[in-house]
């Protein structure tokens, strides 16, 4: 799994870190999400998704490293 | 009867007489008022003739765009119908970077998730205080006694201000704000409200402490030139007074008449503190507090309407949060709602810089109340009365406390 964020999308509303901690976290600064573990395990696969899942602004993008999908967000709105 | 105003532009189908403030007058259940628009079938974009004329937009998928969509969507003016207790674009709400990117720059930091987690103790020793003072009394109105207080003394702590001046700023932010208030009247605390914040300003350059109202004045642009004039900190100060009070004050009032009625939620909130910022979340969506106001920059078709420069637009966040597209069983109140994307705080560069304050305020007086006051209820049935229009509130809200 591999996680990236568009940082000009986020607003930083922060509810990413809320939800997953392990996996984001908000700067000092902006408040702007900032990837702590960008290729986590496969035990945090769960809570990266909810951490993105739980972006209001949908800036957040999980792939799959195998088959390249995407997993999060879908395709088509929501 | 006001004139109805009706440009070219709106075709006749898209016509709907709606006052949002009359809407949500008055009702045990504002917010389920607002989806009889849903009930009556009428146009998910339409034109209300009514307070000088306004677009009326209530799909989540199109509040999400509006919010994002700063080019063709303005913040100025930010109230329908316009009062006059708001002269300029205030900062940083109805402005547009890059003065906006300065005042976030110098607010920003305050606000954070980590500012705001050093911030706690200073917010559960204004709970805990309020709840004591009312730890020997058998009833109360947990509007007056208790939300209507609990923001500006937060407000005062964090910009450094003496904290008997709480009544005086509470009365202030009632008069500005309640919507049934003379419009002199508004327009005199408006006033009156600057005056305290420029003071306060002019006062930190003198006497700095360790307090917002220094933060502010001492926040700089990357160039290392100060990122706000003392005019836009006057700006910023008033919205900073006026933007945490009736939010949070409404949203515990929401919170608090659910809890009356749940006794089983209290219980399980008290056991499991946890629980409490989902359940907060959940709140959030469900008794949204504010309604916002965007106007068309310039021409523009949005989703099939044609818009016209300087057509006010209202989103009704409260409908939005209950779209069936987005949410799960959206009526239901979900305590442990995980994926609740509610846009109680907006979306794109406007959203909510306090949303996290905010957030911590609401766990904090709900933990602290539920640990102190575990019992209590409505008194006689009474679900209190709302007040409506942009934010949406209670009046009063009579509780009976219950001593073990």
């Amino acid at each position: 799994m591999k996680i990236s964020v568009k940082i000009d999308v986020c607003s930083g509303h922060a509810r990413c870190g809320s939800l997953a901690p392990e996996i984001y976290d908000a700067d000092e600064i902006e408040g702007k999400c900032v990837v702590l573990n960008a290729n986590p395990p496969s035990a945090l696969y769960a809570q990266a998704m909810r951490g993105a899942r739980g972006c209001p602004e949908q800036a957040i993008t999980i792939q799959d490293d195998d088959s390249q999908t995407i997993l999060w967000p879908p395709a088509k709105g929501k | 009867m006001a004139t109805r105003v009706i440009p070219d532009h709106v075709p006749k189908e898209l016509i709907y007489d709606y006052d949002y403030t009359e809407a949500t007058n008055h009702k045990a259940d504002p917010h389920q008022a607002l989806m009889e628009l849903d009930e009556n079938g009428v146009p998910e974009i339409f034109w209300s003739p009514l307070l000088k004329g306004y677009w009326v937009t209530r799909r989540y998928r199109h509040l999400f765009e509006i919010f994002r969509d700063t080019d063709n969507f303005g913040q100025y003016p930010s109230f329908i119908p316009r009062s006059e207790a708001w002269s300029e674009p205030l900062i940083p709400v109805e402005v547009d970077p890059p003065v906006h990117t300065r005042a976030r720059r110098a607010l920003g930091p305050l606000v954070t998730p980590t500012a705001v987690r050093r911030l706690e103790g200073t917010i559960r020793a204004t709970a805990v205080d309020l709840i004591q003072k009312l730890a020997d009394r058998t009833e109360v109105d947990f509007v007056n006694d208790y939300s209507r207080q609990y923001g500006p003394a937060i407000f005062l702590k964090l910009m450094g201000l003496p904290l008997d001046r709480g009544p005086e700023f509470q009365n202030l932010a009632k008069t500005l704000l309640l919507t049934t208030s003379d419009p002199n009247d508004q327009i005199e605390a408006g006033a009156k409200i600057r005056e305290i914040i420029a003071n306060m300003f002019d006062d930190k350059e003198k006497n700095p402490g360790d307090d917002w109202a220094t933060k502010l004045l001492n926040a700089k642009n990357p160039d290392g030139t100060s990122a706000m004039s003392k005019k836009e900190l006057g700006s910023m100060g008033f919205v900073l007074f006026i933007a945490g009070l009736d939010t949070v004050m409404n949203s515990l009032s929401f919170s608090f008449r659910y809890l009356a009625k749940r006794p089983e939620i209290r219980d399980k909130l008290r056991a499991d503190r946890s629980a409490i910022p989902l359940a907060v979340e959940e709140m959030l969506r469900i008794y949204a507090v504010g309604n916002n106001v965007r106007n068309v920059r310039r021409d523009v078709t949005f989703n099939g309407v044609q818009m016209k420069k300087g057509d006010p637009v209202l989103m009704i966040n409260a409908v939005a949060n209950r779209d069936p597209e987005v949410f799960t069983d959206p009526q239901k109140i979900d305590l442990t709602r995980d994926n609740n994307l509610h846009l109680t705080f907006g979306a794109g560069i406007h959203r909510c810089a306090g949303s996290n304050l905010a957030r911590m305020e609401l766990c904090i007086a709900i933990e602290e109340w539920l640990s102190r006051i575990p019992e209590f209820h409505l008194k006689d049935g009474n679900e209190g009365l709302s007040i409506g229009g942009q934010g949406i509130g209670l009046l009063n809200l009579p509780l009976v406390l219950q001593r073990q």
